[in-house]
């Protein structure tokens, strides 16, 4: 019986947090966002003039917004802004003198109407030609190519963002499988929870479940990272506001419970593996990005490892294991972009996110952020070798290439809890496949009998 | 197969009777667990098992590992879709059993409320069945832990110091208790349920002592869980039992604050290891052993401030009790009391506070302090009624750490509160007063408080809440 039973070792990873530009300490929330566009517009512009230069030829002319003249080709750079009609505006709606029709609730907040704009410091321009306002985001930097015309709008010909920023390459971990195991939206706490398969998804990991294939997969597990909401969206509870004190001050807030199983599941991984635990959009912590690691007192048992193989880390996160850089957020500014967009396709947003070099283009317009003032730390300065978006409905990935040969994978986590699925990530070589859970055979069995 | 014959003959019936007997579902994890075999070996005996299924008529829930166009894929199936879930898989990494129990599982989350319990006590270890081994991971020792407590326990105590220096007696009193409950307020916070940690947590002294602590405590532990519920019978010890609970609540954590908490923290910690004779002594026996338990403590003559502390004020409790019964009208509140009793510290000469002061901070003299007795309690207590413009108000604390989180700290603060919130108790009071002889204390501030009390109607006293003070 001992014959067949091999045991594996699992190797411990290098990691380093690299997250350090997300954490916000004793900062005043007082400011305006002004000052985050203008950062954002200085830092980026040098890049995106390189990137212009590079697609349309050194020769090319960049104009300020001042400086255009009618009828000539240039080429300008700025901060695209999408003027939305549709967009939700807490002044439209407490405006008296313009009667709203309460609107439906709505997933998107596109529609043919909606007009792109391009700012630069000094004045903005509106655009025709093209350019798809459904395809943009607001706070994107680009560069156009293209006319001004009569009217006064910009008639774009053709336009790029800064492109891939540079990348450091990726270690040679040849002969070595290295995975890093993302999941996202356990959902602890909520009707969806799934909580047997999150239990399997840990005897996975730890090399209780299947066989020696499957042990010998698990052993290469060198890190986790729980891509945020690991607590479902019902544990936040807003009913609770408004309710009277006196009828709740007895009753637990029903995040307790979530959180103390969460570090019951927790506990059992840590010994064995290094966890990462990222913030989400339900998850305790603060509610704008950046969001602040959660607090590991929350974590009771856990927290024995803290610093250790368990760490609580903001999000976006960006982190280093064993010299391959890991970059991405709990899934927000990927769905906010899908709510202010006309694409589906999570690989593109990704891949535009990343092209445009920011982590959430769109905060702090239609994303919560907080009012940096000096630095844009979502602006992506070095390009990822593994590039993540959690809570997503489908697991995707996807492998882009940069021009300077940068190779970067584009990770659509999905939801735990809407698919099961968790997403093994190949260090090695940056491959990825999912690795789903099913225990649910209620359904197939009363179809069969 | 190696191992002997016998061990598998004797797993195997030992399993028979968990699924036949118990009617409880096997998992693999659970009889790696009853067994104390690994993961993998488990699953071999649930095969061999369930190779006798159909004999045994139960069922068995397959778990299927293996390859699909997607990725990995791990399946719980039911043994009549077991082939199914296989055809589904490009490659079958392994099919073992996860599960035999004797009917048929509608619901799969069972099987994870098979395991939880188990799970849940084995937490860190879980994994250790597996086939995976992990060196990399070090957890904090209990040391550690303690270590941190202490070290966060001691810039508590001095954060306290600063905030209390306004309650000049008071604050002395509060900061020698502070270490102690502050001590076990970090125990909650850590939450470990471990009644071990909690039992290092509180042990500050040599191992070799630990045990006459946790008697001491057990012993003091008695007399407080039973008071309360004799106080129904006689009121006095109730309230002057509850004075002395708030008085330890000048402490930072506030969990801790109330001894009554604590105390019970204590007493679920502590059966365990102390040999406490029973916890539900029958509280008809209240008086005799507070007598026995004083008696204890003077046989003891431990050199033990907490414990001196405690029962020295018990045995005030008991004094006072027995000496205030008369003058009590049944009208009093409990707030008024144990203003009474807090000022009893805070007030009265100098000499008679530096004397409490020395009865806690030498612990050879306890044996002798009883007694002090009746008079200058009484006389404390007058004065404590006159100097009421200090209340007791949980307040919290909101700061930022070092980290950038916002930590909200609760902790009772004594603070001066308007004339009219002890307009009432003032009136009622002042009949008292004014036959006893007036201490110097108390003329600085009875004056206002007799105004006020004087003029104030109700509407005024509506006012004076907005006022700030």
């Amino acid at each position: 019986m001992e014959t067949d039973e091999t045991i594996h070792t699992r190797q411990s990873c290098e990691r380093e947090n690299l997250s350090k530009r997300f954490t916000v300490i004793n900062e005043p929330y007082e400011r305006q966002y002004a000052h985050i566009y203008f950062v954002r517009s200085e830092i980026m512009r040098p890049k995106v003039i390189q990137a212009a230069q590079r697609k349309w030829g050194d020769g090319v002319k960049i104009n300020k917004l001042s400086e255009i003249e009618e009828g000539e080709k240039c080429c300008i750079v700025g901060t695209l802004f999408k003027q939305m009609e549709l967009q939700p505006s807490i002044l439209k709606e407490i405006s008296e003198e313009v009667h709203v029709q309460i609107q439906p609730e709505r997933k998107r907040f596109i529609s043919d109407d909606d007009k792109l704009i391009l700012e630069d410091t000094m004045q903005r321009i509106s655009l025709t030609g093209n350019i798809s306002a459904g395809d943009c985001f607001t706070g994107t930097v680009v560069a156009l190519l293209g006319k001004e015309t009569k009217s006064g709008h910009f008639n774009v010909e053709d336009f790029t963002y800064a492109g891939l920023p540079s990348q450091i390459p990726a270690p040679d971990l040849v002969g070595n499988d290295n995975y890093v195991l993302f999941v996202s939206g356990l959902g602890i706490g909520g009707k969806k929870e799934k909580t047997l398969q999150i239990q399997m998804l840990i005897d996975y990991i730890l090399g209780m479940l299947g066989g020696s294939e499957d042990h010998e997969v698990s052993s290469k597990i060198v890190h986790v990272i729980v891509a945020g909401n690991s607590l479902a969206g019902e544990t936040l509870d807003k009913e609770a506001q408004t309710k009277a004190r006196y009828l709740t001050y007895k009753s637990e807030a029903s995040t307790v419970q979530a959180i103390s199983d969460l570090d019951f599941f927790l506990s059992q991984l840590v010994p064995f593996v290094s966890v990462d635990l990222m913030g989400g959009e339900f998850d305790p912590t603060n509610h704008v990005l950046p969001q602040k690691p959660m607090h590991p007192c929350m974590f009771p048992s856990s927290r024995r490892f803290y610093d250790n193989t368990f760490h609580t880390v903001s999000n976006p996160y960006e982190c280093k294991i064993n010299g391959v850089y890991i970059l991405g957020t709990s899934g927000q500014n990927l769905d906010n972009l899908k709510s202010y967009s006309n694409v589906d396709d999570d690989i593109k947003l990704l891949s535009s996110m990343i092209e445009c070099q920011h982590v959430a283009p769109t905060a702090p317009d239609t994303l919560g952020c907080f009012p940096f003032y000096k630095s844009d730390p979502f602006i992506i300065e070095q390009c990822p070798h593994v590039f993540f978006s959690g809570n997503q409905s489908k697991y995707f990935s996807s492998v882009k290439k940069g021009a300077e040969g940068q190779k970067v994978l584009l990770l659509a986590v999905p939801a735990f809890t809407q698919t099961c699925s968790a997403v093994l990530v190949n260090l090695k070589d940056l491959t990825a496949e999912e690795i789903n859970f099913e225990a649910d055979w209620s359904q197939s069995n009363s179809s069969v009998g | 197969m190696h191992g002997s014959e016998h061990d598998m003959d004797m797993y195997l019936c030992t399993l028979d009777e968990l699924v036949e007997d118990d009617k409880k579902i096997v998992t693999y994890k659970c009889l790696s667990q009853e067994l104390a075999i690994s993961a993998s070996k488990s699953k071999e005996l649930l095969k061999l098992y369930s190779k006798n299924a159909e004999k045994n008529n139960v069922s068995i829930i397959y778990c299927v590992t293996g390859r699909t166009k997607t990725g990995i894929r791990v399946v719980l199936v039911q043994d009549s879709q077991l082939e199914n879930a296989k055809s589904k898989m490009h490659k079958v990494f392994s099919c073992e059993p996860y599960s035999v129990q004797k009917s048929k599982l509608t619901d799969p989350s069972a099987l994870y409320a098979a395991d939880y319990e188990m799970t849940k006590k084995l937490l860190y270890k879980c994994g250790s069945y597996g086939s995976v081994r992990f060196n990399g991971s070090t957890a904090l020792t209990d040391d550690e832990i303690n270590q941190a407590r202490t070290a966060l326990a001691t810039t508590a105590a001095a954060n306290e110091s600063e905030n209390t220096i306004k309650h000049e007696t008071t604050q002395q009193k509060s900061k020698k208790i502070s270490p102690k409950s502050s001590k076990t307020g970090i125990n909650n916070m850590f939450g470990t349920s471990s009644s071990k940690v909690i039992a290092n947590g509180t042990k500050i002294v040599k191992p070799a002592e630990q045990v006459e602590i946790k008697k001491e405590q057990t012993k003091n532990e008695k007399p407080v869980q039973s008071k309360p519920s004799v106080s129904t019978t006689n009121k006095k010890s109730k309230s002057h039992m509850q004075s002395f609970m708030t008085k330890g609540k000048g402490d930072l954590f506030a969990e801790s604050k109330s001894s009554k908490p604590s105390a019970q923290i204590k007493k679920e910690a502590t059966p365990p290891l102390a040999e406490e004779p029973s916890l539900d002594i029958n509280d008809d026996f209240e008086s005799p052993k507070v007598k026995v338990e004083q008696e204890q403590n003077e046989i003891v003559k431990k050199p033990e401030p907490e414990k001196s502390k405690k029962s020295t004020s018990k045995q005030k409790i008991k004094k006072n009790s027995g000496s205030k019964k008369q003058s009590r009208t049944n009208s009093e509140e409990l707030p008024a009391k144990k203003r009474r009793r807090i000022q009893e510290f805070s007030s009265s000469s100098e000499d008679e506070a530096m004397e409490e002061e020395e009865e806690e901070g030498s612990p050879d003299i306890i044996p002798a302090s009883p007694p002090p007795l009746p008079k200058p309690s009484r006389s404390c207590i007058k004065v404590g009624e006159k100097n009421p413009r200090k209340r007791r108000v949980l307040k919290s604390k909101t700061f930022v750490d070092a980290d950038g989180s916002m930590l909200t700290e609760k902790e009772w603060v004594e603070e001066a509160c308007s004339d009219n919130d002890y307009d009432k108790r003032d009136s009622d009071d002042k009949k008292v007063a004014k036959q006893t002889d007036e201490p110097k204390v108390q003329k600085k501030v009875s004056p206002v408080a007799e105004k006020s009390s004087l003029k104030k109607s109700k509407q005024s006293s509506l006012m004076g809440f907005f006022s700030k003070k």
